[in-house]
């Protein structure tokens, strides 16, 4: 028998709201129930409540009572021309059970083939044939789940020769076919857009505003040849800027700090927090 | 132009086929000229992945090998093992065995063990919660029929025995540790059960009798069949002690008939 302690509707927070989260790391699990500071809601890998039990199921029971959840995937590789696994959308549906999420989302895509994982963000080819792949993949997920997804924007560093669709009209036409949302993570349009090229303005003008339901802000780094999405720094100036544009375009929407390399303390975290409400207006109408 | 599947087959094997491998230049062709070298940062990325991954489940064998040789046991290991799961605390399972057979770590006869040890605590932190036995329930069977029980273990529980004392190994090499102390092999061998009946992952160190009683419950043996197993390693062996202490400290959770 596993113990599941009790999680009636009555004891968990509500849907996400438009305002600032924050990505929650293990690092971060004790302040943020002793503190319980101000943001509107969390989210954390799927993937790292995979495990039966223990302490990571512990502290996001505790989590979820104080604030809405968002579950966000980073391995259910949904681009790839291998099946996709029933046990990890098992393992995913259960947690969905479980914690009841206002939020569930993956990626733009891809990590294993043959059977052998990477476990990282792979970039799919934009051809018809990886966008037939991609749709059908969303469907079975939605389907299998028994909710919408939310698809994030990647970002990438090689692009392929043989693509014949922009990742805008991939992205586009995932949401489109599926029903899914989609989560603009703002950095990765603008790392992207550096890397290839395009403009990332143009990019925010050609999605439409219906299906955005959740943004993305983190730092990136200077590679060598490339900028890299490392999620190790503070937003920088000109996503902030980019940010701007897509709140006039998509109005308030969820917002979340994403941290996973060189994890600060709260506080930094926190400050970013603040400072996607200021920019979106978020915490005014708090307020208000 | 080359389909989906075959060019995620050609991305996997030159990533892990080395940037100057046939694989790795015959993949450049389907990049685009701008964004070829570019498939570095992806390389990295991998390699550094798993290498953290398995940084965090073995942070003794890295203190045990240091940081420079973990790193380059790891990139090794990475290379070889294909990763079978999008769930990345799957991964390093086999790193014991891949350390057993390494040719730098022969003379290291303790790291083997030493691994399996943290890979099992790995396995109890997040293994399943359990609430503890039903007493009233066992209250219920009258003790006579005992011996036809078959008690399952607490789902955390691990039990790892080994030629050498992996114990004091672990302990000594805690970041924590203020132990500067060496540790003799000759301190022989060990038996040991991990588990997590509480809040945190511990050790415990049980008796040669008391090892083979929990063995074999774990391998769905009878209570009766258990006690034999210890016997046949101490004849003094108490087990109506063993059971009560062993039902209190949430070792043994639930039965059936």
């Amino acid at each position: 028998m596993i113990v599941r302690p009790a999680a009636s509707k009555a004891d968990v927070a509500g849907p996400i709201p438009a305002r600032a989260g924050i990505g929650l790391r293990a690092p971060h699990y004790r302040e943020l129930l002793e503190r319980q500071p101000d943001i509107g809601w969390v989210e954390v890998h799927s993937e790292n409540y995979f495990g039966e039990g223990g302490q990571p199921h512990w502290f996001l029971e505790r989590v979820r009572r104080d604030y809405p959840l968002s579950l966000h995937g980073v391995g259910l590789s949904l681009g790839s021309a291998d099946p996709l696994s029933v046990e990890h959308l098992s393992s995913l549906k259960g947690l969905i059970e479980r914690f009841e999420p206002g939020l569930v989302s993956d990626h733009l895509s891809w990590s294993a083939a043959g059977g052998r994982y990477l476990n990282d963000l792979l970039p799919l080819p934009y051809t018809e044939e990886a966008l037939q792949v991609f749709c059908d993949h969303v469907a079975q997920a939605q389907e299998f789940l028994g909710r919408r997804m939310l698809i994030e924007n990647p970002s990438s560093y090689v692009a392929y020769r043989h693509s014949t669709i922009s990742e805008r009209e991939f992205l586009c036409a995932v949401a489109e076919r599926t029903g899914c949302g989609i989560l603009l993570d703002v950095n990765n349009v603008y790392v992207s857009a550096m890397n290839h090229g395009f403009d990332p303005l143009a990019y925010l003008a050609a999605i439409p505003v219906a299906p955005v339901a959740e943004i993305h802000l983190a730092g990136f780094d200077q590679g060598q040849h490339c900028l890299i999405d490392t999620h190790g720094k503070p937003v920088a100036e000109p996503v902030w800027a980019l940010y701007a544009e897509a709140v006039k375009r998509f109005g308030s929407v969820p917002t979340l700090i994403e941290w996973d390399t060189d994890i600060p303390p709260l506080d930094v975290l926190l400050g970013e927090a603040a400072k996607a409400d200021a920019w979106s207006g978020a915490r005014d109408a708090v307020a208000a | 132009m080359p389909s989906l599947r075959e060019l995620q087959t050609a991305f996997v094997d030159a990533l892990f086929g080395g940037e100057e491998a046939a694989e790795g230049k015959a993949f450049h062709q389907a990049l685009t000229p701008s964004t070829k070298r570019c498939l570095e940062v992806y390389r990295n990325n991998t390699y550094s992945n798993f290498t953290e991954a398995l940084r965090a489940v073995y942070p003794v064998i890295e203190r045990l090998v240091g940081a420079e040789f973990f790193a380059h046991a790891a990139r090794r290991y990475v290379h070889d093992t294909p990763s079978i799961s999008g769930d990345l605390h799957r991964f390093g399972a086999t790193f014991p065995e891949f350390l057993a057979a390494h040719p730098a770590c022969r003379e290291l006869v303790y790291l083997p063990d030493t691994a399996r040890l943290e890979w099992l605590m790995h396995e109890a932190f997040h293994a399943a919660d359990h609430a503890p036995l039903d007493l009233n329930r066992l209250g219920a069977v009258p003790p006579d029929h005992y011996d036809a029980l078959r008690f399952c273990l607490h789902p955390t529980c691990r039990l790892l025995a080994s030629a050498y004392p992996i114990h004091r190994i672990w302990q000594v090499n805690q970041a924590d540790s203020s132990e500067t102390a060496t540790v003799d092999l000759a301190e022989g061998d060990v038996r040991l059960l991990i588990a997590r009946t509480a809040a945190s992952v511990e050790l415990e160190l049980v008796s040669a009798a008391e090892f083979a009683a929990l063995d074999a419950l774990a391998h769905e043996g009878t209570l009766g069949a258990a006690f034999d197993r210890a016997q046949d390693q101490d004849t003094s062996f108490d087990a109506e002690q063993f059971l009560r202490r062993r039902v209190v400290a949430r070792t043994l959770v639930d039965f059936s008939h």
